[in-house]
């Protein structure tokens, strides 16, 4: 799910600056979920549909390509206000912010 | 040379952040988180690119570049959006409001460096052209004021003659040149010069004829004698590929005698009022400055009241009816203005002759300078 070798080749980046950047990521994509998830609750499809727009494409910066996936799936949905299946699409985002979470913890200890 | 300047607005925080690091390896990068940032940071940074996040929350990136480009950046700095792979509105849109690049998210660094470094390297070269092109009109600007400060400012004041000039150089620095001065001995020399082509070299070409003029007309010389002495001099000194046609004339003021040489320039209109006739003024000889040891034939006239002497460059009857047209205005069509206006005063005349031309063209703007010389027996 992880490929840093691959960020790392792909941005020009050292190891330790991927692993940064993706601690980083974590932060704001927690947020961003938390946002996506409070703007579908009020139906604010815009808002709904910039963050994951946002979750997108940080995720894709850093070779998170499942992550970057599901956050699209739910930014089409959010913007076509097309809500079935969103409350699922938001779960798997979560689950998989958070195992890149594991992976950090598991193989850094980050 | 100095390390370029690069605003990033990127609205999150870590693609921002990451962007940043690939990119300050080789430049000097300001990092803005939206568009209102990015304008204060622009003011204060000048940038040599902006790189530019398409969806920003508040305003977004078009927003964002068309007020960076009213007057806060040069318009010519290179603005690239950054956008999603499959945003392709987004990039039409961009390219359309003037960026000259996109950048698809994922960034790679391969493609970041390429296109940074080109957009920058056409920029710098573009700012050379830029100044290269501002020097050289600093430059036609002082030849311009070189040529006319050398123009007469005054004519000489005689009760039977009049002088009136017209003068519409094509560019700054133009080829045509007058001058009407009188001599030692009381006669008025005049002469009306067209150097081949225009701009500054053709400038210096008519400053160089005008101090040879200056000096040697003050030494009483006829005008066949002045146009020889003026050619020897001007074909050692000015290029091949140059030269000169001069109408050069003396009057005596007080017998009307009027003595020239016409050296290849288009022939003159004297309109003799005794007869209604027009006579065309051509003895002379070659074009001035070409060729070594050239003799030049002289023509006399005696001038009446109520004559008029008409002086043209060839920019005036080889005026286009427009740029795509073989039509040119003619000498046939300028001697008939010319006849038909003589009721007009002197300065009238000249300017119905010129109203005409543009009538003629379709437009106020000369293709070769024109000049016209009229002189007028009172």
């Amino acid at each position: 799910m992880i490929s840093i070798e691959d960020a790392m080749d792909r941005l020009g980046l050292e190891r330790e600056e991927v692993i940064e950047f993706l601690q980083d990521f974590l932060g704001y994509g927690r947020d961003d979920l938390t946002g996506i998830r409070e703007a579908l609750r009020k139906q604010d499809y815009e808002a709904a549909t910039k963050r994951a727009h946002s979750i997108k494409g940080a995720a894709a910066n850093l070779s998170l390509d499942a992550v970057s996936t599901t956050a699209a799936a739910i930014e089409i949905k959010a913007r076509n206000q097309d809500l079935e299946g969103i409350s699922e699409l938001t779960d798997r985002l979560a689950d998989q912010i958070e195992e890149v979470a594991a992976y950090l913890s598991d193989a850094f200890g980050k | 040379m100095s390390t370029s300047r690069i605003l990033l607005v990127e609205d999150h925080p870590t693609s921002r952040k990451l962007l940043a690091a690939m990119l300050k390896r080789s430049y000097e990068v300001a990092v803005a988180a939206s568009g209102q940032e990015a304008i204060g940071l622009a003011q204060e940074h000048q940038p040599d690119m902006v790189l530019l996040d398409v969806e920003m929350p508040g305003m977004d990136g078009f927003e964002t570049l068309n007020i960076l480009r009213s007057g806060i950046i040069d318009p010519s700095v290179p603005c690239i959006f950054l956008t999603a792979r499959e945003d392709s509105a987004s990039r039409e849109k961009g390219l359309q409001a003037g960026a000259v690049d996109y950048l698809t998210k994922p960034y790679d660094r391969h493609e970041l460096a390429i296109k940074v470094k080109n957009h920058l390297d056409l920029y710098e070269a573009k700012k050379e052209i830029q100044k290269a092109n501002d020097q050289m009109a600093q430059e036609m600007e002082m030849a311009y004021q070189l040529q006319r400060s050398l123009l007469p400012q005054a004519f000489p004041s005689n009760s039977r003659l009049s002088f009136s000039v017209t003068y519409k150089p094509s560019s700054k620095a133009s080829g045509d040149f007058y001058d009407v001065v009188e001599m030692p001995d009381g006669r008025i020399a005049f002469a009306q010069v067209d150097v081949s082509g225009h701009g500054v070299r053709s400038a210096m070409i008519g400053a160089m004829f005008k101090m040879a003029f200056q000096s040697f007309v003050r030494e009483k010389e006829s005008p066949s004698h002045l146009l020889s002495r003026i050619n020897d001099n001007m074909v050692t000194v000015i290029p091949d590929s140059d030269y000169l046609t001069v109408f050069y004339g003396i009057i005596d003021v007080n017998t009307l005698k009027l003595d020239y040489s016409n050296a290849a320039h288009p022939k003159p209109f004297l309109f003799r009022s005794a007869t209604g006739d027009v006579k065309e003024l051509f003895d002379g000889g070659t074009i001035v400055g070409a060729f070594a040891a050239m003799e030049y034939d002289q023509g006399s006239e005696v001038l009446c009241q109520g004559d008029r002497l008409l002086i043209y460059t060839d920019g005036a009857t080889e005026a286009r009816r427009n740029s795509d047209d073989l039509q040119l205005y003619g000498e046939a069509r300028l001697k008939e203005v010319f006849l038909e206006n003589l009721a007009l005063t002197p300065g009238e005349m000249l300017n119905y002759i010129v109203k005409d031309i543009e009538k003629f063209q379709g437009n106020t703007s000369f293709e070769d300078d024109v000049s016209l010389l009229l002189i007028s027996v009172e």
